[in-house]
């Protein structure tokens, strides 16, 4: 998972990587700290690159220009992710250069990358970027990048090799996949500043991450998907806010498809969920959160639950699920059920008993044409 | 680089973690599909055996005891590590690990470990592999298994299950199943299991089943193009809905900037030849029409009555 830069910066800072002086704002009203100085940075907190580019980063000279870029830029959408903070933080002057590490999961070694054309037109200067690979080792990872600054004067090699050291710690301390600072600015004296950070961290490493695992927590809502990872051991993603088609689904590679194949006949889908069915063990706490937050947006007009049964018992997942639809009486919407493996005749005899709207199909491609169809109008 | 080349080894099977709840429910359930398991390993076991399978505390005691040569690992996420470097001591050819969950860190280790051993690591974060008829190790389900002669490779479990599944109603089985799993850092990968599959009498065709993140539906193409495979390749790949930045269940399914997208992937199996497929009854369809030759095994009907 993608950090937003400001987490990102916080956790860098706390493994000693220098990183600009920055607050965030998540309100237009936000009161500038004393300590800052002008000029500023307002950048909007998304989790994925190209902000500048989409207009999610503004240079501000004095509080009025910050309050219009914070009216601005919160609220925006950038790549399908709305904006809902910005990072205001001290401008910082340099050279800028490029600095990344990444693992290299077909070697199963990490990637130091480093160019002295660092900036938003890296990837035109792709002749300046020069790469070195090393074991998975802190001691071999910081030797790998050193080779790759010869040609440097005295005081940026010093700079180079501190950040670089600095970054390689930064990188293993907290189990990071990727970690990359462009632009990494050195001043003329040989100090060193990562003005933006790209930090991807492991959600599968947060039991024993405490510091990632606060950031997910301490702000709700800012990593919807972790969150209910952590919390509820399951996967839920949102798609799209306006879309007229829930789903209940079990297992991501299926789960994505059928997401995928109902986009193809012209219906975007509200969420992607992996329910992990073989999980529930009784309880309705996973159902009862995916209905709730279907039954939340008025677009969606009807649910397809697709569960493909080779361990999980379908009568012991149709009871959990009528027990979820007790509970939560908002869903009011028609559901087109298809149930396939052990116990589905159990499975659908239970489900009759639900209140709504239920139909069953056995037939994936008849099951979402007849999803498509409800939600559409023509079938109730 | 890679480690050593992919195999099944013939002999017993070891399943560490043996006593707990997952792995008494699936030994039960491999067992049943008649995988020969021989032995299990729990490092504080307070049982000599489970359901008449005895229980060591090592896999070097299982392995020194019964020569078996495989293990199935069904362990929590932070003790995967432990329990591969147990394997690799008890000198075992292939290692099978199910868990979901096991840290990144974890993996590298695990993979640089494998590697300099020489064993085979299939994993993390896999419904596990099968030869139809003849051995299970892991969670896929009977339904979805039948002797015949595609060989499936896949990161997802329930997508492979539906086509598996599906491809059975026409006819049509497995030569082999080998779930790869989600995870971005990962034992065995899609391309190398193509000298395999290449090599495999009982292999006509290959059904791959891969979804958006990282490179390794490219690099699959790579090894075909270069030849390491001369069969029909077949692929599906998932996760067109997918948003920027946001993993979809699987650690590994998540597009960064132009990295991972379905449209490299698809572009790259292209170029290299396969069959590619956004749509799971197309695929099927296509399949089923273009491989006459790789319909079910006679033994099939022995299946079916199960």
């Amino acid at each position: 998972m993608m950090l937003l830069e400001h987490d990102a910066k916080t956790l860098l800072q706390s493994a000693g990587v220098h990183c600009p002086e920055g607050w965030l704002a998540a309100a237009d009203g936000f009161k500038l700290s004393e300590r800052a100085s002008f000029p500023v940075a307002v950048k909007a907190q998304v989790p994925v690159g190209g902000r500048g580019k989409a207009g999610g980063i503004r240079i501000c000279h004095d509080a009025a220009e910050v309050k219009g870029a914070l009216t601005d830029i919160l609220g925006m959408e950038i790549k399908g992710h709305t904006v809902g903070a910005c990072r205001i933080e001290q401008a910082v002057d340099g050279n800028e250069h490029y600095m990344a590490l990444k693992l290299v999961p077909d070697r199963g070694q990490v990637c130091c990358l480093y160019s002295r054309a660092g900036g938003i037109e890296i990837e035109s200067n792709a002749d300046a970027l020069g790469s070195a690979f090393a074991a998975y080792e802190p001691g071999a990872v910081k030797a790998a990048f050193e080779t790759l600054f010869s040609g440097a004067d005295e005081f940026a090699a010093k700079a180079l090799v501190a950040s670089s050291g600095s970054l390689v710690d930064a990188f293993f301390v907290n189990e990071l996949m990727l970690l990359e600072i462009n632009p990494l600015m050195i001043d003329a004296d040989g100090g060193w500043t990562a003005a933006d950070a790209k930090v991807v961290v492991d959600l599968n490493a947060l039991p024993r991450q405490d510091a990632i695992r606060d950031m997910i927590e301490v702000r709700p809502g800012t990593y919807p998907e972790a969150e209910v990872k952590l919390k509820q051991g399951f996967d839920f993603v949102i798609l799209s806010e306006d879309a007229d088609i829930g789903l209940i689904t079990t297992g991501a590679g299926l789960s994505m498809q059928v997401a995928d194949e109902l986009a193809a006949r012209g219906h975007d889908v509200f969420n992607f969920c992996d329910m992990r069915t073989g999980g529930f063990r009784g309880n309705p706490d996973r159902l009862i959160y995916v209905l709730r937050e279907i039954a939340a947006r008025p677009t969606v007009k009807a649910t397809l639950v697709n569960i493909f049964a080779g361990i999980t018992h379908l009568g012991e997942f149709s009871a959990v699920l009528l027990d979820a639809l007790k509970q939560v009486p908002e869903f009011k919407l028609p559901i087109v059920a298809r149930l396939v493996g052990n116990g589905e005749e159990e499975g659908m005899a239970l489900l009759s008993a639900a209140p709504h709207s239920m139909h069953f199909e056995r037939d994936l491609d008849r099951a979402m044409d007849m999803v498509v169809a409800i939600s559409e109008g023509r079938a109730a | 680089m890679t480690g050593r080349p992919f195999s099944i080894p013939d002999g017993g099977v070891i399943l560490q973690g043996a006593t707990g709840r997952i792995g008494r429910k699936h030994m039960a359930l491999m067992r049943a599909y008649g995988t020969p398991i021989v032995a299990g390993v729990s490092p504080n076991a307070d049982a000599a055996e489970v359901d008449g399978v005895p229980i060591f505390p090592t896999s070097v005691a299982a392995a020194a005891e019964t020569g078996a040569a495989s293990s199935i690992v069904m362990v929590p996420p932070l003790q995967v590590l432990s329990a591969i470097a147990d394997g690799i001591e008890a000198g075992l050819q292939l290692i099978v690990t199910v868990t979901e969950g096991m840290p990144v860190a974890d993996a590298m280790r695990a993979l640089a470990m494998t590697r300099d051993a020489g064993v085979t690591w299939v994993g993390a974060s896999t419904p596990g592999l099968a030869i139809p008829n003849k051995l299970k190790l892991g969670f896929l389900p009977d339904v979805a298994l039948a002797p015949g002669h595609i060989g499936f490779a896949s990161k997802s479990g329930t997508l492979s299950y539906e086509i598996g599944y599906r491809l059975v109603g026409r006819g049509f089985g497995q030569s082999a199943w080998i779930g790869v799993g989600g995870d971005p850092v990962k034992g065995t990968r899609f391309a190398d299991l193509m000298p395999y599959f290449e090599a495999d009498k009982d292999t006509h065709a290959v059904a791959i089943i891969g979804e958006i993140g990282g490179n390794e539906e490219e690099q699959l193409a790579d090894a075909i193009a270069a030849g390491a495979c001369t069969k029909p390749v077949y692929a599906i790949i998932a996760g067109h809905s997918a948003r920027e930045g946001v993993a979809m269940g699987h650690a590994g399914a998540m597009v960064d900037g132009n990295s991972g997208t379905i449209v490299s992937k698809i572009n790259a199996l292209e170029a290299a030849g396969v069959r590619v497929f956004t749509n799971i009854s197309a695929m099927i369809d296509v399949m089923s029409e273009e491989l006459t030759d790789a319909s079910m095994s006679e033994d099939r009907n022995v299946f079916a009555t199960q």
